[in-house]
């Protein structure tokens, strides 16, 4: 039985984690090493690490005992194998990503919770029978010792190393399996009981971290006193430092000493001792002032007029440790950015060394999306706050839902009757909930959920403070879709579907019929959700599936090509995404609402 | 699971309804073979692990161990592999001239096995030099793990006849998913391995001393995996490649030291189809 679809399908794991080893042998040149033990190919055995190249990898394969695998091995070349499966896994534990859509749901981080996994593993004797490659050289202890003993002695630290975890079903393909990618966080053990623990967190993690700040802290050191005026600034450093990008404001960069921004082009000298080139004083609303030599001199981050997505992929691509492959991977940015994101751009300044999280958590909210490790992908996908791109899934009481699975949860404390947003702020280095520091403000309320009559007459307002936002009409759509969402208390469902359903993922839209969603004359009525969370509990059988009400009035129109049809002659597909003028009478051919033009 | 037994071969002390242990391996560091796929050394199917393997890159191909000193050899078995699926053809040969020439051993010619499951081959046990498997077709290049040879372990009682025969032995549940109205919408076998058990009653204190303590080492130890048939003669199919579950020791059940000790096998093993 080899697919999630079949009954009898007989379910199946395998972890996999792949390591990076040296492509060269020992002693052979390039490699110089000479003595015992001679290395294991990986770092810390090496024995000429100026010669270490980690181009290779290998990657070890495991299995539950009772799944009893066929050979799995495989060979790109030498330097690149995987295993077959090593029979040692107890258990696979997994946590998906929950996404936060549009970075709103207050206390949880803007990137949404991070994916993780816990795998067990028993240690079991090993003889290195494979991935070294000089067995025949060493003598082999009299008693073996533990797979991971070993292991953990020969890789006391995990860069570069990655965790996939393999779910599909018995007779299937590896390449058919559902894949979720990790990076290695820990290895503990082996036990007394030869119990090991591994760990691996989403790759999307490293931009949460404290260290993944935007500006870097610099290292840059006045070299002399300086009055308000002077345009010659004498700096100690790296030329690193001074070239390094901080923004999309090219030759013209900045930094900051004190309170004052000073901006520059170039400079002169020799490395370390700096002169900077093209200075004007007292740039992006601050005021000049004198400085001590010794000041410190921090490099100030700056973003012109630029799309809200393009700078969240500047600052994980080049602000943080995420892989670049998993950032607008195949260009998914790109198009979801410029089918739903265009009329947004940005402006904004960052005179100090800030969390890139917190900035990505400013993006998502002003720019309307959301980014998240997707584990399953293997990439960080781009979803704009939007209607369904394609006709949703249907899942229904019969068909899907499984007994007694269906709960839903209502947030009254997260709703909202007005949005009040301030932007433009004059002073970059004033406290962002400074109301005064702000040029701009718009609010926007929704008269309704306000009224005492219609929702007991509380007001709830949500303040943004954006550095982002630049125009009126930019502050509006983002009050508008905030309101849209909140102006009645969130709903969250969730449900847990077979296996069949697995395919479901974040950000995916599904239209749920069952019993539990009445109208007010008890009729069942079909509701519209969005998955933020969705976790095999049991691999391979079933799958949990958490939702956020999904609340988009009105249709995304999109101009056609010459061929379309006449709308009453359009697919339902067609219709999502197409637009067409409405009747005299203010609605479509068939009754529905109209298209709105944004 | 199968059973080959040689023409003619009727058991060494004991007829072929006793049980048999083969967990005695001989020469498994010498083994050679006629090609190698790249990470499938003849090596690989030499220890007891089923998770390495060798592979052959053309057929026909043979594996073979030659002893460094002649050694008694009463079984061939091989706990995994995917001959069945591959239709492949095999057979089982000696040498007593240290490879120069191979004899095959009666009956065990041009053996086809129906499906993937451990194989075990019974023959006259003699002094030889080594030992080999032969593949002489298949559909295409066959993958086996753990192939053994050795002299073979005879019990000197047949075992009870009660309890899960080997065959009924596969440790399945499944897990059935419900739809909110009723609907069978899924269905998930979760399998756990083959799991038995093998009672021997009345055996004797110079057993208990002498052959089962080789064995009792073996299988509370590091390697612990063996071949086993119930009851080889009437039922060939009652074969695997198991483990003991729990720590193997014979008991006394009664005061007379020709027939006091008393053994029960908790076993697990490998089920017939791989994944």
């Amino acid at each position: 039985m080899a697919d999630e679809s079949a009954y009898g399908r007989e379910t199946v794991q395998i972890v996999e984690i792949e390591q990076p080893r040296c492509v060269n042998r020992f002693g052979v040149a390039p490699c110089t090493a000479t003595g015992t033990p001679k290395c294991y190919n990986v770092y810390w055995t090496c024995l000429d690490t100026p010669n270490y190249n980690g181009t290779g990898s290998i990657k070890w394969r495991f299995s539950r005992p009772q799944d009893q695998l066929r050979w799995v091995y495989e060979e790109t070349d030498a330097n690149n194998i995987a295993t077959n499966c090593i029979p040692m896994v107890r258990s696979v534990s997994a946590t998906s990503s929950r996404i936060n859509i549009g970075a709103n749901r207050k206390g949880e981080s803007p990137l949404g919770t991070r994916a993780s996994v816990r795998i067990q593993m028993q240690d079991i004797p090993w003889d290195d029978h494979v991935g070294d490659f000089y067995l025949a050289d060493r003598t082999a202890p009299a008693k073996r010792p533990g797979f991971w003993a070993l292991w953990t002695v020969r890789n006391p630290f995990y860069p570069n190393i990655k965790i996939r975890v393999y779910e599909g079903y018995k007779g299937q393909a590896l390449s058919a399996m559902q894949v979720r990618l990790y990076d290695l966080e820990n290895v503990s053990g082996p036990d007394a009981n030869g119990r090991v623990t591994i760990t691996g967190r989403d790759p999307l993690d490293k931009a949460r971290r404290r260290k993944a700040k935007f500006p870097a802290v610099s290292q840059i050191d006045l070299a002399a006193d300086i009055d308000a005026s002077t345009q010659v600034i004498p700096v100690t450093c790296l030329e690193a430092q001074l070239t390094a990008a901080y923004g999309n404001t090219g030759a013209t960069k900045f930094i900051a000493i004190d309170d004052e921004i000073i901006e520059y082009t170039g400079y002169s000298g020799t490395e370390p001792d700096l002169t900077l080139t093209g200075v004007r004083r007292a740039r992006l609303g601050t005021a000049p002032a004198e400085h001590s030599e010794n000041d410190a001199v921090q490099r100030v981050g700056r973003y012109v007029n630029i799309r809200p997505y393009e700078v969240a992929e500047d600052l994980l691509k080049n602000h943080t440790e995420v892989d670049n492959s998993y950032v607008n991977t195949g260009g998914q940015w790109d198009d979801e950015g410029q089918s739903y994101l265009s009329t947004i751009k940005v402006s904004a300044t960052i005179p100090e060394s800030e969390a890139v999280e917190d900035l990505l958590g400013e993006l998502c909210r002003d720019g309307l999306f959301s980014i998240w490790w997707d584990e399953r992908l293997q990439r960080i996908p781009l979803l704009a706050v939007r209607p369904p791109g394609q006709t949703p899934v249907v899942w229904t009481d019969a068909e899907n839902v499984l007994q007694k699975t269906y709960s839903k949860t209502v947030k009254p404390d997260d709703r909202l009757t007005r949005v009040s947003i301030f932007f433009k702020p004059r002073d970059p280095f004033a406290a962002q909930d400074d109301v005064k520091n702000y040029e701009n403000r718009r609010v926007r309320i929704d008269g309704e959920v306000e009224l005492a009559e219609a929702a007991g007459g509380e007001i709830v307002e949500n303040v943004i403070y954006s550095r982002w936002l630049q125009t009126f009409g930019n502050a509006l759509l983002v009050g508008a879709s905030q309101l849209l969402r909140y102006r009645l208390p969130p709903e969250y469902a969730t449900v847990t579907v077979d296996a069949k359903d697995r395919d479901a993922s974040i950000g995916d839209v599904i239209d749920l019929e069952t019993r539990h969603q009445l109208d007010t004359e008890g009729n069942r009525v079909s509701k519209r959700w969005q998955v933020i969370d969705a976790t095999e509990t049991k691999a391979g059988e079933k799958l949990q599936v958490e939702m956020q009400s999904y609340l988009y009035v009105g249709k995304f129109a999109i101009i056609m090509e010459n061929t379309a049809p006449i709308y009453s002659l359009a697919t339902a597909e067609e219709r999502l995404n197409g637009c067409w003028i409405a009747e005299n009478t203010g609605l479509m051919p068939d009754g529905t609402e109209p298209y709105l033009l944004q | 699971m199968s059973v080959y037994i040689q023409t003619g071969f009727t058991g060494l002390a004991y007829d072929l309804n006793h049980p048999r242990i083969a967990h005695r391996r001989r020469g498994a560091a010498n083994a050679v073979a006629s090609t190698e796929a790249s990470g499938f050394a003849a090596l690989n199917a030499g220890n007891v692990r089923v998770d390495s393997a060798w592979r052959p890159t053309a057929l026909p191909a043979n594996w073979s161990t030659i002893f460094n000193l002649p050694r008694a050899v009463g079984y061939v078995g091989i706990a995994a592999h995917d001959l069945g699926t591959q239709n492949a053809d095999i057979t089982i040969q000696t040498t007593s001239d240290a490879g120069s020439t191979w004899d095959t051993v009666a009956g065990l010619a041009n053996l086809t096995p129906t499906d993937d499951s451990a194989i075990l081959c019974l023959f006259e046990q003699e002094t030889f030099d080594g030992y080999r498997v032969l593949i002489n077709s298949a559909d295409s290049e066959p993958t086996i793990a753990s192939i053994a040879g050795g002299p073979i372990m005879e019990w000197p009682q047949k075992s009870v006849w009660t309890g899960t025969p080997i065959t009924e032995g596969d440790r399945i549940t499944f897990a059935d998913n419900m739809s909110d109205t009723g609907l069978l919408v899924g269905r998930t076998v979760v399998s756990d391995g083959l799991e038995f058990q093998v009672q021997i009653d009345n055996l004797s204190e110079a057993f208990r001393t002498g052959d089962f303590a080789t064995f009792k080492a073996y299988a509370n130890g590091e390697d612990a995996l063996f071949f086993i048939a119930t009851r080889p003669g009437d039922y060939p199919n009652e074969v695997a490649y198991a483990w003991s579950s729990s720590l193997v020791r014979m008991s006394r059940d009664r005061p007379n030291k020709q027939i006091s000790g008393s053994v029960t096998l908790d076993l697990m093993g490998y089920r017939q189809d791989l994944g």
